[in-house]
Parts: C-alpha cells; sequence; structure tokens
C-alpha cells in the first residue's frame, strides 16, 4: 500500500497556523454555577442552601475556566438582574464567555403583538445592563422547542440580530431519537429543516447522549450518535453554518456515568471527525441527584466539590483547545468510515445508517484494525485533512493500528488527542496507533 | 380483567436432549447438524445452501438470550432451509425508532422492551398481524392467536390508524412483580411471609432486631426509576379496586388527579404506604442504596445485606451467574393494605404488571412472512413451556404446564403469583396521554425518589399534581386534538 507522487502536482507548504493561537474552539456547558450551592446531608439529601462568597464564587469560575471551558452556562432557570452581572464579572475576570438566561428578555423578543420598533426597544432596555459586557455571549432562548414554536423562536431571532448581530441566540433542538409527539412532525429531517428554513441557518445545536453502560462493565456508544451528527451537517451544508452538539459527562436514566477519559474522549473524537463547531456538556454543576431521571451527579457535586471526572473532562477539553487553531482553520467537508480487519462481523450498525463515499483522491489505500471514522477537511489553502477517531468501544483494550497511504505525500504533519507527534512518511504511508477513545489529525503536504 | 389460569403441565425438553458433539471455538454443531455460533449470532443447519436469513433484534437483558438461542434452534431444526442471525441488545428499545424511520439497520423481528410502538404503526412503519392473530399454532383443534392471548394484550396490540384497526404488535413476555426474598433466610430466622402490610412492617422491624441491623429488610436499586412503581402501583389498585385505578387511564378530566377522591386517592394512600418502609429514617434500606443501580442492589440482596428487594421474574435468571447454588430466591406477592379493596369480602390480589414488552416485524423488513411464521411458531405450547422454564417467566397466552419438576422454586412462585392475580398494566389510548401531556405522575415524574430522600410528602406531591392538572387540562385538551 503505498501513494503515488505526480510530478505535476503543486507543492505545498507547511501551514502558517501550527503554532498559532487566534482561534477558540467553543466549549460550553448546560448548567453553570447556581446562585447558592446546596448543603447536603450523609444520604446526600439538600438540607439547605449557602450562599457562595465571592472567593469561593470566582474560584468555582476558575475551575470552569481551568477545565477548559470557553462558555459558561448558567444555571437552571432565568436568572435576577444580579445575578447576571455576577457571571458576567466572574467569566470576564477568568478570561471566559457567558451566557445569559434572562426570561423577561425572551419573552418580549417573541411577543408578537408587539411591533419589531417596540419589541426592540424594550430589549434593548432590559438588557442594558448586560449587553455590553465584555463576557456576554448570547442569551439562551429555549431547549428542545417543537415545531410549532419555530414561528415565533423566527420573530425573536430575526429581532435579536437586528440588535446584536455578533451574540448568540442560542437554542438547542431535540436529537433523532425524539417522538413525533416531542418534534410536532413525524419526521426529524422536517424538524431540523423547517429550523434551518424558519430560524436560522446560522447554527444547528441539537443534544443526543451517546453512553451506556457495554456488557462487562465497559461502555459503548448509541448506534445513531453519528447519525444525528451526519442529518445535522445535511442540513448546515448549503448556508455553511455551525453545527453544536452537546456531549455526556454524567449518568442518567440508562445512559452511563462516564468514568474514564476515554469516555469523554471518544466522544470528542466523533464530533471532531464530523467537523462539529461547539460542544457543550451535560451537565457541569449537578443540577440534581435521582429524581425521575436518576441523574447522577455532573462535574461538580450539588455542594460545589469536583468529582473524579473534572481532571478526566479536563484533559480531553485541554486536548482539543491545545489544536485548535489548526482544527478551524480546515473547513469540514464528508466523513468516510473504515470497518476494522479484526470486525468480524464485517459491519457497524453505527455505521450503517450513514451516508458516506468511502474514496477520496488523496488517499491510495487505507487499513485500520478496528472501526474508523474519518472526518474529511480542507483548509483555505487547499491542504487536505483528514481527522482519524477510533470508533471501537470507548473503553477497548483494543489499540487500533491504522495504516493510511497518500498520494503526493512526502510530509505528514500529525496530531494524536491534540499534541503533535511525528510519523515516518515511506512512499506516502503513515502508520500510528490510536488506544479506545483516541482521535488524530493528520495533515498530507507535498513539500 | 379476568385471572389468568396456568396448569403446570409436564415439559418435554427436547432440546437439551440434543447433546453436542461439535466445539470449535465459539461454534457448535449439534448432533442433528444444527450450527450455533458466538452463542447464537447465527444459527443454521450444517447442510443448508444459501438459505433464507431471519434477522432477530432482541432486548438482551433481564431474560438473557438462552429462550431465543433455543427457540431459533428449534425453528432451524423444522425449516433447514432458514439461517436466523440473533443480535441482542440491551438497549434495544432506545435505538428501535431510528431503525424504523431510517430504514437502516432494519432486523425483520424487533424484541423490545416497552416503547411507544404505536407511533410507528400510524406511520405505516409496521406490518400488521392480524393474518397471524387468526392462525392456531397448535392445530386446528387449538386456539387462534387471538384467542389464547391475554385479553388486555390483544387490546394493547391493536390499534386504529390510517389503514384501518390491524394488529400492529405482539406480546413477548408478561411480567410478575412483588417482592423476592431470601427463603433459606427466612427459614432459618423463623421469619413468616407478610400478606398484610402491618404484617410486613412487624417482619421489617424483626429482621433488623433478629440481625442487630447486619440484614436490612431491603435493597433497593435508587439510580433506577421503575421498580419501586411496582409496588406502588400495587397498592393503588388495592386501594380502589382495579376498576377505579383503569378509569385512572381514560384520562376524562382533571379529577382523576383529585386526591380527595378515587381512583387519585388510591395514588396518595399507595405512596403514603410506600413512605413507611422506603424513607431513609426508617433504617430499612441498604445503606447508600439510593446510588446503587439495579445490578449493585440485587447483589445486595443475594450477599445477604437484605432479606427482600422489589423485583420481577426476571430477577433469578438476571442474576443467574451471581447467585450461590445454595441461594433460595422467592416471590411474594405485595402485602395487602390494611383497607384493601374486597369482593366478596376478601381483597383482590393484583399483579402489576408492568409496561408490556412485544414484538414486532417493520413494513420494510426483508422476510415478513417469514417473521411471523417465526412469531407463529414461538406461541406454540410447547415453545411457551420452553420460555417459561428457561426465563421463569410467563407470556400472556393460555398453556399450560403439567409437570413442575423442571421449574425452579423461583418459577414456581412467579406461576403461583399470577394464577392467583388479576393482572394489569398501564395501557391508554386517550389522546391526551399519547401525546404526552397528561401522565401517570406530573410534575417531572413518579415520586418514589422524593419521597425516599424525605423531599416531598405523598399529599403534597398529589396535591400538586392536582394543581398542575387543573391548570393544563384544558390546553392539554386542545394541543393534543
Amino acid at each position: 500500500m503505498t501513494g503515488t507522487i505526480d510530478p505535476t502536482a503543486p507543492k505545498e507548504t507547511i501551514p502558517e497556523y501550527l503554532d498559532a493561537d487566534e482561534k477558540l474552539f467553543n466549549i460550553g456547558m448546560w448548567v453553570g454555577i447556581p446562585a447558592q450551592r446546596s448543603v447536603l446531608d450523609e444520604y446526600d439529601r439538600v438540607t439547605g442552601y449557602e450562599t457562595w462568597t465571592e472567593e469561593e464564587y470566582l474560584e468555582q469560575y476558575q475551575w470552569i475556566a481551568d477545565a477548559g471551558f470557553t462558555i459558561a452556562a448558567p444555571p437552571l432557570g432565568t436568572s435576577s438582574p444580579d445575578y447576571i452581572l455576577r457571571m458576567l464579572d466572574a467569566a470576564e475576570k477568568v478570561g471566559i464567555q457567558q451566557i445569559i438566561w434572562d426570561e423577561n428578555v425572551n419573552t418580549i423578543l417573541m411577543n408578537s403583538s408587539l411591533s419589531d420598533d417596540d419589541a426592540m426597544a424594550q430589549v434593548r432596555r432590559a438588557m442594558v445592563s448586560y449587553s455590553d459586557h465584555p463576557a456576554f455571549f448570547g442569551n439562551m432562548i429555549t431547549d428542545e422547542p417543537q415545531m410549532r414554536e419555530y414561528e415565533a423562536l423566527a420573530l425573536g431571532e430575526k429581532r435579536y440580530k437586528e440588535l446584536f448581530p455578533d451574540k448568540m441566540y442560542y437554542l438547542n433542538l431535540f436529537p433523532v431519537v425524539a417522538t413525533s409527539d416531542q418534534l410536532g412532525t413525524d419526521s426529524y429531517d422536517t424538524y431540523l429543516q423547517t429550523y434551518v428554513d424558519m430560524v436560522t441557518s446560522d447554527y444547528l445545536c441539537y443534544d443526543h447522549y451517546p453512553l451506556l453502560p457495554d456488557t462487562g462493565g465497559g461502555s459503548r456508544l448509541v448506534d445513531d450518535f453519528l447519525y444525528n451528527m451526519e442529518l445535522a451537517q445535511k442540513h448546515m451544508a448549503e448556508s455553511k453554518g455551525e453545527v453544536w452538539t452537546f456531549l455526556q459527562s454524567m449518568g442518567y436514566s440508562i445512559k452511563k456515568d462516564p468514568n474514564c477519559e476515554e469516555d469523554f474522549r471518544a466522544q470528542v473524537g466523533a464530533a471532531l471527525a464530523y467537523g462539529l463547531r461547539g460542544i457543550q456538556w451535560f451537565c457541569y454543576y449537578s443540577p440534581n441527584y435521582g429524581g425521575a431521571e436518576n441523574f447522577t451527579p455532573a462535574i461538580i457535586t450539588l455542594d460545589g466539590k469536583k468529582t473524579e471526572k473534572y481532571e478526566m473532562l479536563r484533559t480531553v477539553n485541554q486536548e482539543i483547545l491545545a489544536f485548535d487553531d489548526v482544527y478551524l482553520n480546515f473547513e469540514w467537508q464528508r466523513v468516510m468510515t473504515q470497518i476494522g480487519k479484526e470486525n468480524t462481523k464485517g459491519e457497524n450498525a453505527a455505521f450503517n445508517y450513514l451516508t458516506v463515499t468511502n474514496e477520496h483522491e488523496r488517499i491510495a489505500g487505507l487499513e485500520c484494525d478496528y472501526d474508523t471514522v474519518i472526518g474529511v477537511f480542507q483548509d483555505a489553502s487547499a491542504r487536505d485533512g483528514f481527522l482519524f477517531a477510533n470508533y471501537d468501544a470507548p473503553t477497548s483494550e483494543n489499540q487500533n493500528k491504522v495504516s493510511v497511504a497518500f498520494h503526493n505525500c512526502t510530509q505528514v504533519i500529525a496530531y494524536q488527542n491534540g499534541k503533535r507527534i511525528t510519523l515516518s512518511v515511506e512512499d506516502g504511508r503513515v502508520e500510528f496507533t490510536m488506544e479506545a477513545g483516541d482521535w488524530a489529525f493528520l495533515i498530507p503536504l507535498n513539500v | 380483567m379476568r385471572k389468568i389460569s396456568i396448569l403446570l403441565v409436564f415439559v418435554l425438553c427436547l432440546l437439551t436432549a440434543v447433546g453436542l458433539i461439535g466445539c470449535t471455538g465459539p461454534t457448535q454443531v449439534s448432533e442433528d447438524g444444527i450450527v450455533v455460533e458466538n452463542e447464537g449470532d447465527a444459527i443454521y443447519y450444517k447442510d443448508a445452501v444459501s438459505p433464507t436469513v431471519l434477522k432477530i433484534a432482541f432486548t438482551e437483558a433481564g431474560f438473557g438470550r438462552e429462550w431465543i438461542v433455543e427457540m431459533s434452534k428449534q425453528f432451524v431444526r423444522e425449516n433447514h432451509d432458514v439461517r436466523v442471525e440473533l443480535e441482542g441488545d440491551p438497549t434495544l428499545a432506545n435505538s428501535l425508532f431510528t431503525k424504523l424511520d431510517s430504514g437502516k439497520n432494519l432486523a425483520d423481528i424487533f424484541v423490545p422492551l416497552n416503547s411507544a410502538w404505536e407511533t410507528y404503526a400510524y406511520k405505516g412503519k409496521l406490518e400488521p398481524l392480524d393474518e397471524l392473530f387468526a392462525q392456531k399454532p397448535d392445530g386446528e383443534d387449538g386456539l387462534t392467536v387471538a384467542e389464547s392471548m391475554d385479553e388486555v394484550y390483544r387490546e394493547y396490540c391493536s390499534l386504529s390508524t390510517k389503514d384501518g384497526t390491524h394488529y400492529y404488535a405482539f406480546p413477548w413476555n408478561t411480567t410478575v412483580t412483588g417482592i423476592v426474598y431470601n427463603k433459606k433466610m427466612f427459614r432459618e430466622n423463623g421469619w413468616e411471609v407478610p400478606t398484610t402490610t402491618a404484617e410486613l412492617k412487624t417482619l421489617c422491624d424483626r429482621i433488623l432486631a433478629d440481625t442487630d441491623g447486619a440484614v436490612k429488610p431491603f435493597a433497593y436499586p435508587g439510580k433506577i426509576g421503575g421498580y419501586f412503581d411496582y409496588i406502588g402501583t400495587t397498592w393503588w389498585m388495592q386501594a380502589v379496586g382495579l376498576e377505579s385505578y383503569q378509569s385512572f387511564w381514560d384520562f376524562e378530566n382533571a379529577e382523576i388527579y383529585d386526591p380527595s377522591q378515587a381512583p387519585a386517592s388510591g395514588k396518595q394512600v399507595a405512596l403514603e404506604e410506600f413512605e413507611k418502609f422506603f424513607k431513609l429514617e426508617t433504617g430499612y434500606g441498604v445503606s447508600g442504596s439510593m446510588s446503587k443501580d439495579h445490578t449493585t442492589a440485587q447483589m445486595d440482596f443475594i450477599r445477604g445485606e437484605a432479606a427482600m428487594i422489589v423485583n420481577a421474574n426476571w430477577m433469578e435468571t438476571e442474576m443467574k451467574t451471581s447467585t450461590p447454588e445454595d441461594f433460595e430466591m422467592g416471590m411474594m406477592p405485595v402485602p395487602f393494605l390494611e383497607n384493601a379493596y374486597t369482593e366478596n369480602g376478601e381483597p383482590v390480589q393484583y399483579n402489576y404488571t408492568t409496561a408490556p414488552d412485544y414484538m414486532i416485524i417493520p413494513a420494510e423488513a426483508a422476510q415478513k412472512e417469514l417473521a411471523k411464521e417465526f412469531l407463529l411458531f414461538s406461541v406454540r405450547a410447547d415453545m411457551l413451556q420452553l420460555y417459561t422454564r428457561l426465563t421463569g417467566s410467563p407470556r400472556p397466552f393460555q398453556y399450560t404446564i403439567e409437570d413442575d419438576a423442571n421449574l425452579t422454586e423461583f418459577t414456581k412462585d412467579i406461576l403461583k403469583i399470577r394464577e392467583e392475580s388479576v393482572c394489569y398494566f398501564d395501557f391508554s389510548r386517550a389522546d391526551i396521554y399519547m401525546k404526552g401531556y397528561a401522565k401517570k405522575y406530573l410534575n417531572g415524574g413518579d415520586p418514589y425518589s422524593a419521597l425516599v430522600r424525605g423531599e416531598v410528602t405523598p399529599s403534597r406531591f398529589c396535591n400538586l399534581e392536582y394543581a398542575e392538572a387543573d391548570k393544563q387540562w384544558t390546553t392539554w385538551v386542545q394541543s393534543s386534538q
């Protein structure tokens, strides 16, 4: 398996952005720091609430920044004007952005009985205390709307963007597994397309939590995890809008509580292979424990302490940030899939959902020991980039050896889990090994 | 609701009589040439040439896979031109609808746990099964599938869609819920199986006293929803009677949530009874149970840290590999409330069979007719008997088991409870329910965890439910039309 060199192929240069630090990948969350932390008894029951001291509150925000988050979310529910400013000030001090949940603003934005001028004037007044704050990222509008809400959301979006074109009118859509009753339509395709047609084509954010317990104590990803990404990207293809998603940082219902770095990293690898421009972790601060959905603790406990998952998540987030200037200089094009040589079934149910073309003019040959997703990218200078995400089970002990031969390739710039690695190139062929959950980005160059 | 009678008759163990003569790696070949690859991933006749492939995706959970492997082996034994391919997935119900919607990863038969198949019948994604329901699995002298089936399942499997009224679902398993207990521990300590909640309370105190607290009355999986509802709903039915309980599921008006009158008064009674046994302060539960999943809690019970656990008929099979040989597992029916609903002066024993598990054939399946043949085969008397023997669980059809020699003591308890109980599961086709507005429990779901933690009282929970329903009912009705 070797690549060929076409003597007439144009020479490529080493990208100028490899050492840049200008772009920032969006890493957000669901459930930020509440105004008060819970006091728990020996059974982890809430027995009361305590107000943070300024020092404690700032420490919570410092933890968010240290863990690699670039955007903090508000706590559940709308925030008071004072608390909005407290969040923004804390976010600014630790150098991150803040989303605001201000139901008063949302109500005005979507009020169709108001003229646009009246609504925008009222919104401007309602947001005057924070709209110019340097840490203000945007407004949380709604979560998982039914399709019938799109008309009002579209009205709000038009008004909001006229007032604050650089801020995010943030809403999150249902996943592919939502029922027709939840969606308000029989078709998820229709749900997404109508959102794009009516609300916005700038971005599409949805939540599909993939981590399940596997037999024997490990974990696996739901079969339609990639499929949801494919559908989201399909609906952003024309507008070149960004796809954002939520990933899973806690257990609930039948979903597994992630308990190793690989559980986090495998989700990230898939999201990067699909060219997503924003990930958000569900949840950061624990919303509650148990309840109808059997929530496990999130990254931070109800009483404001770090769980063991904090360091795992910090590591995985920092891997993205170590590489985000390279990643964000590329534009995602599509995905390829490769069934591993060790896959005796010869198929992967997750791949069966996808519509892919497993050929690329740059790739002469490709072999993987285990199933792999390959994101295809190109930068502004038409350099190719390929993001390999190991799609073996996140807790697999297998090593996925990948051999890939590129045409017109004399050098490969490579990153594995965000860290620059050196790969030797022989006749256009490189080899590297991925552990469970690993991802690697390769830029083949004809220099 | 009629009581289902199951006589115990002899199970001809035709499958275990077939010895294994070949075993190379994960592939086994029986004397009569049935090949089983990798514990049932593929099952076919050794000399079959281009057999027709029947794909069955099933929930590999509490009942394991032995039942479907053995059933498939027998099917192949009788149909050498068929190759059965099994795919076990503990979370099939979660991925099923993406499969149906996308038309990808379709099996010929899906066997999921309870989930809203009706949505996909409305969308034309399910194959109607009317002809199958009219067939007689045991020959012309036997009953049709529909006649043999429990009435409530027959109702549940039928749906009116734009294509008319058809059967779209096929019952898989019926559940028996109750309190699983450690028979040996009970016997050695002289503890009696309680028949009333007062006796249960006395027993709980005695367990703590006799063991100095080393053994707790209950293990429970606080992380997993649903288990508490087995006992809660049974007490609700006991409190008001089945007819009243069923009226809740008609969802006629907001008053069904009014705790001052039936049926909701029964809900409050049930939750109050629940609190007496499971509130943390009672000390009746194994420490840390609220953060345990079902397997961990069941292991607490198996290890003897608790004498009882609220559970269902799959528990013995589910825990088979972790249960010591001398462990004696039994199941008792949920004890009667003090003022339980009576008929002819006797309290009525209810079995809450929980949400039904089922089988479906996708409209786009490659082998629909063969799939129907398999479903029909699966309810032949010998296959029903086989199922019960291997899973310890009944299916909701009329069949008999004359000799219980092959049944475990636990299975005998299960069958006895089913025989002696009025069986019922929650089921409604009211628009306001189907559209997700009115629910069994409002305001975020069932209250059991909150009751355990003392975060809500039964009366407050019920009052808040009624207030919410009263406030929203008109909107819900309009939105669900």
